[in-house]
């Protein structure tokens, strides 16, 4: 006895796929301009041509397996729903916050503020939240952490730091 | 006679042993963090043993790459994070290990089998460097190509929901690769306009990423799960496990030696190749591949050790490096005055053998530092996750840093972090894409170098049925891709069935 596997669509997978499909096609149009430039099998252009074909074709299929996936599925959902369950499913507040973190952190090093200090700061706020607390304990964490950072890789392994 | 005595160099100098270990200590530890790679560590290297002995640099280079290839393991199967890209295929079957509390004896496992292959690797470097290099030779740009079709398809098979999934990914990968100027027109391609992107993506940036990055925010996103408190209880597996599972290491030891000695293909490719190879060929694993199957733990890192002698073979005899690490290899030999190449063996015949002993030398101490230390490394996952996440990804920004002391880096790597959450959020695989990166260019390459040989593309195709190796490389792909496609699954599950119905 093996009935059908019913399989259901994650939370936004359709939207992903979606996303991946307009990549796959942007990539193709100028793939396909580079090819008309010099329109050669051995041309520059020729390579990415198949790839971004193969990326648009492959994207489609899945889509389409989504899409009746969501046919056997008699539910319907509002708008508002599929947004929550979105939220729940891949954009958790935890990984929000640390999106946020990460892009704080990337802010501070282009703004030149220094390895020592951006660093210290993202492992500290990172840590405390991610911690739910515990500000004392993960200051001696960042504290410990920097330091085997500047001596292993600063001084013995003489790593340039950003 | 003199063979012995060039064997036996590290013997006579026993600081060159003392250099070897030392350098397995720091290997195993560079490729058991996520995102610091072997390569890394031995480019580092290359510059501060500039002054050096050539003796001596070399000694601690072999013990470093043996020490990170297995390293990369210790992550793989604590953590599911692949300390380096040759572990990649050790996680899948590790990882669900150490969940099941096993992680002890998974480590000793993958530490045997490291030091099984890589024995057998050094022997085959030693006795078969002139008949595979031989062999290598004779691949035409065609068989390069199809090779690395092969690779990809086979990674594809790994991990993934649909055939299709994986086959996105490894396109996208080699898309990427081809991001930046073209090697032979100096093209702009995707650059649209930004001179940051002419150098191309890089494919550690990519790997730290994909790998690092993506897995810390995977485990973020599932903070609230607690984390299976590793048992080490046993660490040396039994005698009877070890003779059980022989014929696979063996096996497995074979391939790695093969792809290892194939230009471009290293352990990576060759760990993905012996776990598929163990898939297909262990019909009644204890525990399914995927799920904690040990058998899924020994071909990979079996394999992934046995080809750092194979990479040596195409490096040593043709000066072609066989993978990334043996290609820094090759500068930090130039930055001594030796030129890699059929000459290398005639002229300075006590350095092939100094690297073959030193090779040895290090899967003794391999032995040594992989069994002992578990208890300690084992505390690392004990951390609270809150507490190690943030690490990690502070680690990821140095170790991306590293290669090219570029901020742009940092920003690709935290890009493809996030693609790599999201592909992974949504069962899309991302070791395809990864290979697809670091393959780009052998795939280009050679696909333009056949093209213009064979005169078109339809001659192209025509000329793999005038080759017996082109016939078995693409009689290999058809194989690949018919066994994992959708309808031969159904097909297998509805025989499966009514075999289990009677």
């Amino acid at each position: 006895m093996t009935g059908k596997k019913k399989i259901i669509n994650k939370p936004g997978e359709k939207g992903f796929s979606i996303i991946m499909l307009v990549i796959g096609i942007l990539f193709l149009i100028e793939s396909i301009r580079m090819f008309i430039e010099e329109p050669k099998s051995s041309s520059y252009g020729a390579l990415p041509l198949f790839l971004s074909c193969s990326i648009v074709i492959l994207m489609l299929k899945i889509l389409l397996v989504e899409y009746r996936n969501n046919g056997t599925n008699k539910e319907k959902v509002s708008l508002k729903d599929s947004i929550i369950s979105v939220k729940n499913y891949a954009f958790t507040q935890d990984i929000v916050f640390e999106f946020i973190f990460m892009a704080a952190y990337c802010i501070l090093l282009i703004l030149g503020l220094g390895f020592e200090i951006s660093s210290s700061l993202f492992l500290l706020i990172s840590m405390t939240y991610l911690m739910r607390g515990q500000l004392l304990k993960n200051s001696i964490y960042t504290l410990i952490t920097m330091a085997f950072i500047l001596i292993v890789f600063k001084t013995v392994f003489q790593v340039i730091l950003p | 006679m003199d063979i012995m005595q060039y064997l036996l160099i590290p013997i006579t100098e026993p600081m060159l042993s003392v250099l070897v270990a030392i350098g397995v200590f720091v290997g195993i530890y560079v490729g058991a963090i996520p995102g610091l790679s072997g390569t890394m560590a031995v480019s580092l290297l290359v510059s501060f043993t500039f002054g050096w002995e050539t003796n001596s640099a070399i000694s601690l280079m072999m013990g470093i790459f043996s020490g990170a290839v297995y390293g990369g393991s210790r992550s793989a199967i604590l953590l599911n994070i692949p300390g380096a890209p040759a572990a990649v295929a050790t996680s899948f079957d590790g990882y669900p290990l150490a969940q099941k509390g096993l992680a002890g004896e998974t480590i000793g496992v993958a530490t045997i089998s490291s030091v099984l292959g890589g024995f057998l690797g050094c022997i085959a470097l030693a006795f078969l460097a002139p008949l595979v290099s031989s062999i290598a030779l004779k691949f035409a740009p065609r068989d390069f190509l199809l090779l690395a079709f092969m690779g990809m398809m086979l990674v594809s098979s790994l991990g993934s929901k649909s055939l299709a999934r994986a086959l996105v990914t490894a396109a996208i990968g080699v898309l990427l690769g081809t991001v930046g100027m073209d090697p032979i027109s100096a093209y702009p391609r995707f650059t649209f306009g930004s001179t940051n992107l002419l150098t191309g993506v890089d494919y550690i940036t990519a790997m730290i990423g994909l790998f690092g990055v993506s897995e810390a925010l995977m485990q973020i996103r599932d903070l609230d799960i607690k984390a299976v408190k590793q048992k080490i209880d046993r660490i040396v597996p039994s005698f009877l496990s070890i003779k059980k599972n022989f014929p696979l290491t063996i096996r497995s030891s074979i391939l790695g030696i093969i792809v290892g000695a194939l230009p471009g293909a290293g352990g990576d490719i060759a760990a993905l190749l012996a776990y598929d190879q163990a898939k297909r060929t262990v019909r009644h694993p204890e525990t399914p591949f995927g799920k904690g199957a040990v058998e899924g733990v020994i071909a990979p890192e079996t394999a992934n050790n046995a080809a750092i002698g194979g990479a040596f073979i195409p490096m040593l005899t043709l000066g072609i490096p066989g993978d990334a690490i043996t290609a820094v290899m090759i500068g930090a030999l130039l930055i001594h005055g030796l030129q890699p190449g059929p000459m290398l063996m005639q002229e300075t015949p006590h350095l092939f053998y100094l690297i073959v002993s030193t090779l040895a030398i290090s899967n003794v101490f391999l032995l040594i530092f992989g069994l002992a230390g578990i208890k300690i490394f084992t505390k690392l996952v004990e951390i609270p996750k809150g507490r190690l996440l943030p690490i990690i990804i502070i680690l990821s920004v140095i170790s991306t840093y590293a290669v090219n002391n570029s901020l742009t880096d940092i920003l690709w790597m935290v890009g493809f972090g996030i693609l790599g959450y999201f592909f992974k959020v949504y069962d899309y695989p991302v070791a395809p894409t990864v290979l697809g990166i670091i393959l780009a260019d052998l795939i280009e390459n050679n696909y333009r170098r056949a093209v213009i040989s064979a005169g078109s593309i339809l001659k192209l195709v025509g000329g793999i049925f005038t080759s017996p190796l082109s016939m078995i490389l693409l009689g290999i792909i058809i194989f690949s891709f018919v066994t994992q496609s959708d309808k031969y699954n159904k097909w297998r599950d509805k025989r499966d069935a009514k075999k289990a119905a009677k």
